[in-house]
């Protein structure tokens, strides 16, 4: 009988949710020390590396007209509003120059509010002390276009806290779609002839030279037939790696959601790579938390609306 | 589970249950996985049985443990393997059983026919030499197979980075690097990641054993870091964008799509060194070539030495590395043949 690793980075974790934990629990202690807390959460907002500290308290009355101060470092964001009633409390929050305040003039005795504040969270090693995060580098020949994501949590320990549940939200997720076989199937072969024949073209300085290769040029359009420019083919194509064009042909299903895509960032990338990308990176993203241990999604490539789209543009598929 | 795997890469797995329930999990799968790392157990919590099965007990957060499975490289370029989660409820003394299948697949490079003896000559009608016979090399697997050619033979002939490009590269280069240092200067955190990521886009890559392992360790951190700052995530790509449309011209944009499409052979090969030339010092000579290739899952495959090929050499032409190859599936190749 032997051990199996048993995941690795839980000290880093448990710093992180400590770090984190720290600060909400001075907020916590200086709301308790006047009101009643109903509840309270801890969200990570991963891509933006934010904390936010929600807490949910009764005015049980007769400590209205104080100042709560928190001089717990400034926040991005601190937000008070009442879940019950109508006070206007937009004015009652101050930042000040080690923290927060909260004027309390105009909350009501018995109404209830919710505390949301924001601070900075830099420390993206703790996410990946966290949690595991797998995808489908690629897939066999022959199988659907379906790229699987999958993320866990390696320490689910660490979201259970004293001062409330800590969740993760959109964390980041990167599958890369790999798209060069299909551009270069695609690719007819008249267009690649005149590809190579602009080239020259454009490169001979000689004049005799320039005119030969114009002939030959004109010959090469020719057969590729009727159509645009080549500059401005290579144009249209590159839109379809844009974020915006690209997405079409994605779909992000199950627990995670779409977020954007960019060319590939690779090393077989070769330069000049951020030209024509061999694989379109897209960034899907999900929450963890002690409601949802492991995350699972698919990615659907619609590869064939990818080539009819690419084929429209090389003037190959008319409709 | 999920269903698909590159061999010789990580794959995970997790099992959910009611919390009320008290369970002892077994894992059964065969010798080509294994378990790499288990979640939510305390020490001593997953151990292996003499007959391989992983036994999983006393989680730290009940109904819920997560696995990394790995698998081995196989002879087999695709395999399919069965992976058995057994539940046992410890109150009730009932298990349950639970199958999930997953195929593990490879690249696999077949070296078809490589030709003892080959003419290179040069024509008015192109820049670049042309082969009269090409090296017959398939990818009968299922994953992308990435390879770099090597000159071995350094006497007769030399390995260039084509002329075209080097002007772009480098001043796409300095571009980058500007913009990507000044990121640097605004978060120091990143600094460390910028300058080895510089470091591997200045220098040629040396696609050995040690050079892979560079490449992997920066290109994991740089997708981590990416996945894990948005903002860094925006300004990286920006760099990489503008720099290229800052020094885009014509000339670039249909050579460099004529050279994405060379870097691509037909069945899942992607040829890194496709923008580099072979040029001749002298009219004949012995070529000797090595393909090193990999993976996306940076395995190390072994590399292949090609048999010494005798060139002999017409004109002034350089030879393009990726005219050295014909990828294509037929299986007969008509000699002299022109393939461009």
């Amino acid at each position: 009988m032997s051990e199996i690793i048993a995941g690795a980075g839980a000290e880093l974790a448990e710093k992180g949710t400590e770090e984190i934990v720290k600060r909400a629990s001075r907020i916590y202690e200086a709301v308790k020390g006047k009101y009643r807390v109903l509840s309270q959460e801890i969200v990570i907002h991963c891509p933006e590396q934010v904390q936010q500290f929600s807490i949910a308290f009764e005015a049980t009355g007769g400590l209205i007209g104080h100042k709560i101060k928190f001089p717990f470092g400034k926040p991005i964001r601190a937000r008070l509003r009442p879940i019950v009633g109508g006070a206007d409390l937009s004015e009652s929050i101050s930042t000040v120059e080690n923290g927060f305040e909260i004027n309390c003039q105009g909350m009501q005795s018995d109404d209830t509010f919710l505390l949301d504040v924001e601070y900075d969270f830099r420390d993206p090693r703790f996410v990946d002390a966290l949690v595991h995060r797998e995808r489908a580098k690629e897939l066999p020949k022959d199988a659907e276009t379906e790229y699987w994501m999958h993320a866990a949590l390696k320490h689910p320990k660490a979201l259970q806290t004293k001062y409330g549940r800590l969740d993760l939200r959109d964390l980041d997720f990167t599958v890369d779609v790999g798209v060069s076989e299909d551009i270069k199937t695609s690719i007819p072969g008249a267009f690649r002839v005149e590809l190579d024949a602009a080239f020259k073209l454009l490169k001979e300085r000689d004049p005799h030279r320039k005119t030969v290769l114009g002939i030959q040029h004109i010959r090469a359009m020719r057969g590729r037939g009727k159509g645009r420019n080549i500059v401005e083919l290579l144009g249209d194509l590159q839109e379809i790696f844009l974020p915006t064009g690209f997405a079409e042909f994605v779909d992000v299903s199950k627990d995670f959601h779409y977020s954007n895509c960019f060319r590939g960032i690779s090393y077989y990338e070769t330069i000049p790579f951020p030209t024509w990308p061999k694989n379109m990176t897209v960034v899907s993203r999900t929450d963890l938390g002690l409601d949802r241990y492991a995350a699972e999604g698919v990615l659907v490539y619609k590869k064939k609306s990818f080539l009819e789209k690419a084929e429209r543009i090389l003037g190959i598929r008319s409709s | 589970m999920p269903d698909t795997s590159i061999q010789g890469d990580s794959f995970p797995a997790h099992v959910i249950w009611d919390k009320s329930e008290t369970v002892k999990i077994r894992v059964k799968f065969p010798s080509a996985l294994e378990v790499k790392e288990v979640f939510n157990v305390p020490p001593g919590g997953a151990i292996t049985l003499p007959d391989g099965t992983a036994e999983l007990a006393g989680f730290i957060m009940n109904g819920y443990v997560g696995l990394v499975l790995r698998s081995k490289r196989l002879e087999d370029t695709l395999v399919r393997e069965r992976v058995t989660f057994e539940i046992e409820y410890l109150g009730g003394s009932s298990s349950e059983n639970y199958e999930r299948e997953i195929s593990l697949f490879r690249p696999m490079l077949e070296l078809l026919d490589v030709p003892p003896e080959v003419r290179v000559r040069s024509t008015l009608a192109s820049r670049f030499a042309k082969l009269d016979e090409k090296i017959r090399i398939r990818n009968t697997g299922e994953g992308t197979a990435i390879i770099q050619v090597e000159l071995q033979s350094k006497d007769e002939f030399e390995k260039l980075t084509a002329v075209e490009f080097d002007d772009f590269r480098k001043r796409f280069i300095d571009d980058v690097e500007m913009k990507l240092r000044a990121i640097s200067a605004e978060d120091p955190s990143r600094a460390d990641l910028i300058v080895k990521f510089l470091s591997l886009l200045k220098t040629p890559m040396v696609f050995n054993e040690e050079g892979k392992a560079e490449i992997k360790s920066v290109f994991e951190d740089l997708v981590n870091a990416l996945q894990n700052d948005e903002k860094f995530l925006e300004k990286f790509a920006s760099s990489l964008a503008t720099s290229y449309l800052r020094n885009m011209q014509i000339l670039t944009e249909i050579n460099s799509f004529t050279e994405y499409l060379n870097s691509i052979g037909e069945g899942r090969v992607i040829l890194l060194n496709s923008t580099d030339v072979i040029r001749a010092k002298k009219q004949a000579g012995v070529m000797n070539l090595k393909i090193r290739i990999t993976d996306l899952a940076y395995n190390n495959y072994p590399a292949v030495e090609l048999p010494p090929i005798t060139v002999r050499w017409a004109g002034s032409g350089d030879l393009p590395i990726h005219m050295l190859f014909d990828w294509r599936k037929r299986t007969k190749l008509v000699a002299g043949a022109k393939n461009e």
